[in-house]
């Protein structure tokens, strides 16, 4: 079988790219560092649940309110902190003739440490407010409760774990990238690369099939495309095994034998993106025309996610059916703990090879024209 | 033995041949002489196969070797890795692969490249590799499109050796040229090729008898109607 032939000389080429494969190594491990930095972020937003510092200016003008604050939980610190607290000039005398009071909360809304700082101190603020208020109310023999008509409680069901598990979605996405990532390089040099070496044409002479000659370099993208998938999920893997993250009790699970049904469920797919890669690299006219097209492929298995957040769309069964959007599909199934049936996963697998076929075979047959060939 | 009957090939409304027949015999040379532009690229691509031929037929009996226009070679492969690939995608076994990969090194003075990568290879290293690939699997028939084009002197001098001990162990040898000088050194008989069409075949005294002249390359210039395109 030449085709073996084919595959064992492009493997041998494609190992000794060490330029190629450095790329592929580092966008095989860009996506678990992402990973890895949004779930220490939310490793520390566990963490921060402390007391809430802040710095006070004019705070001898409101000693009352200060003193209120250190006993709820403010650390009054000298300066720095995310947040800052400011009694003007007058706040004193206001107070004392019940008119409303200025303070002023100053922070810096661009800084994402200070959104939970500042509802913190809005809260303590109006909580004091209204203490405040009631005392008025009493000395005047009139109910604090005709002063709150609605009790409004506020209950922030989001924990650190369904913030880590929101964190999780974004594996699919990283894995699928690397999909159609790890062979991209591979998928060119032997299709557009060969072509503008020019030797396509000395192997076109050989005696060899077109079948073959497409086989073996597909097989030898689609291996190369298999190992930088797995080396993505397998860092990622032990990127979620992190100690801290069991430290912090941010539970994110994934079992190995979960692991394992993610690699299998996406093989189809990095047999699938060398295909297509191959097919379209032939249509352009040059090496960095094959580029430019396949770094916009990269994007494909982003789209459906990006529209997805956009918009509440519930995944509909044709969705398991679609190359790409299947496995994206049933990726999130399988982190989220929805089992699919053995079928639904045949289904997504036998489209997915299809369309490998398809491609292989469409590639195999523009080999023979001279318009392809010659690159014209 | 190679033959070509009445080849014709348009691209779009572009006619790179017009009317292209000759036949190259075993045991000689047959040059394929043409300015830059006469067609001599797309007849030979029609006589291995790579274009189909709008109208014509090209006849090649028994295996071919071809060292096309570009060598072409993998920048990551050593010679002797280029060798093999090449004879075991011609369907030889592994063995017989590194056998001949050997031999030929061997035969075409490559014994100091024979296991460096070809990105530093000369262009008269690279030549020699291509050249190896087209041996490779010994065919009776040999085509060369250009073979000496860009070679420095000794590299040319070797290559015009290679085409001739083909020739002498009795091989049809069909090779292109657009220089002179290169057809009174190396072959036997000559196909003057212009604007597509195939205008005097002969041995180069038959060519010389036909024009009255008694310089080849007056004869050529004279045959092909100017001297643009040609090379000394």
């Amino acid at each position: 079988m030449k085709a073996l032939v084919v595959f064992a000389k492009e493997a041998l080429d494609a190992a000794r790219d060490r330029r190629s494969l450095g790329s592929a190594l580092i966008y095989s491990l860009f996506g678990p560092l992402v990973l890895a930095m949004a779930l220490g972020a939310v490793a520390r937003d566990r963490s921060e649940d402390g007391p809430l510092r802040l710095a006070i200016a004019g705070a001898e003008r409101a000693p009352s309110l200060v003193r209120w604050l250190e006993q709820n939980g403010v650390e009054v610190v000298p300066s720095g902190g995310p947040v800052a607290l400011s009694i003007p000039e007058g706040y004193a005398e206001d107070f004392r003739a019940s008119r409303p009071a200025k303070v002023e909360l100053i922070y810096d809304a661009s800084r994402s440490d200070s959104r939970g700082p500042v509802q913190r101190a809005e809260t303590l603020l109006e909580r004091y407010g209204a203490q405040v208020t009631g005392l008025r109310l009493s000395a005047r023999g009139i109910s604090p409760r005709v002063a709150q008509p609605v009790k409004l409680a506020l209950i922030d069901r989001s924990t650190a774990a369904s913030r880590a598990a929101l964190t999780l979605g974004m594996l699919p996405i990283f894995l699928l990238m690397a999909a159609f990532i790890s062979a991209m390089n591979i998928a060119i040099d032997t299709t557009a690369g060969e072509r503008e070496r020019g030797s396509l044409e000395p192997l076109l002479v050989h005696a060899v099939s077109r079948t073959d000659l497409v086989a073996g370099k597909w097989m030898a993208a689609a291996l190369f495309n298999a190992l930088g998938m797995g080396l993505t999920l397998l860092v990622s893997f032990l990127v979620l095994r992190w100690d801290r993250l069991e430290e912090l009790d941010v539970p994110v699970a994934l079992s190995p034998g979960d692991a394992l049904r993610l690699f299998v469920l996406l093989l189809p797919l990095t047999l699938f993106a060398p295909a297509l890669q191959m097919l379209i690299s032939l249509f352009a006219r040059s090496f960095k025309e094959a580029q430019t097209y396949l770094s916009l492929l990269i994007f494909l298995p982003v789209i459906p996610d990006f529209l997805f957040s956009f918009q509440r769309i519930d995944t509909e069964p044709w969705m398991r059916a679609v190359p790409v959007l299947a496995e994206q599909v049933l990726a999130g199934d399988l982190l989220r703990g929805q089992a699919n049936g053995p079928l639904v996963h045949l289904l997504a697998a036998g489209a997915t090879l299809l369309a490998t076929v398809t491609c292989l075979a469409v590639t195999a047959r523009m080999l023979g024209h001279e318009r392809i060939v010659l690159g014209r | 033995m190679i033959a070509a009957r009445g080849l014709q090939k348009r691209f779009g409304s572009k006619v790179a041949v017009e009317e292209v027949s000759f036949r190259a015999p075993d045991g000689c040379v047959t040059a394929l002489l043409g300015p830059n532009g006469a067609g001599k690229t797309t007849s030979l691509r029609i006589l291995y196969g790579l274009l189909r031929p709008d109208a014509g037929e090209a006849v090649v009996d028994g295996a071919l070797g071809v060292l096309p226009d570009s060598p072409g070679l993998y920048a990551r492969l050593t010679a002797r890795e280029h060798l093999r690939y090449a004879a075991r995608l011609q369907g030889l076994s592994a063995k017989e692969a590194d056998g001949r990969a050997g031999a030929l090194i061997e035969r075409l003075g490559m014994r100091e490249i024979a296991d460096r990568p070809a990105a530093g290879f000369s262009q008269g290293e690279r030549r020699k590799v291509a050249l190896g690939r087209a041996l490779i699997h010994d065919p009776r028939n040999v085509v060369l499109d250009e073979p000496t084009n860009g070679l420095d002197v000794p590299a040319t001098r070797a290559m015009r050796r290679q085409v001739r001990e083909l020739a002498e162990a009795g091989k049809c040898v069909l090779f292109s040229t657009h220089i002179l000088q290169e057809v009174a050194a190396v072959c036997d008989r000559v196909v003057v090729l212009a604007r597509g069409r195939v205008v005097a075949e002969g041995t180069p005294d038959e060519l010389l008898q036909r024009t009255g002249r008694t310089n080849l390359e007056d004869a050529f210039v004279e045959l092909i109607g100017t001297e643009e395109g040609l090379g000394s």
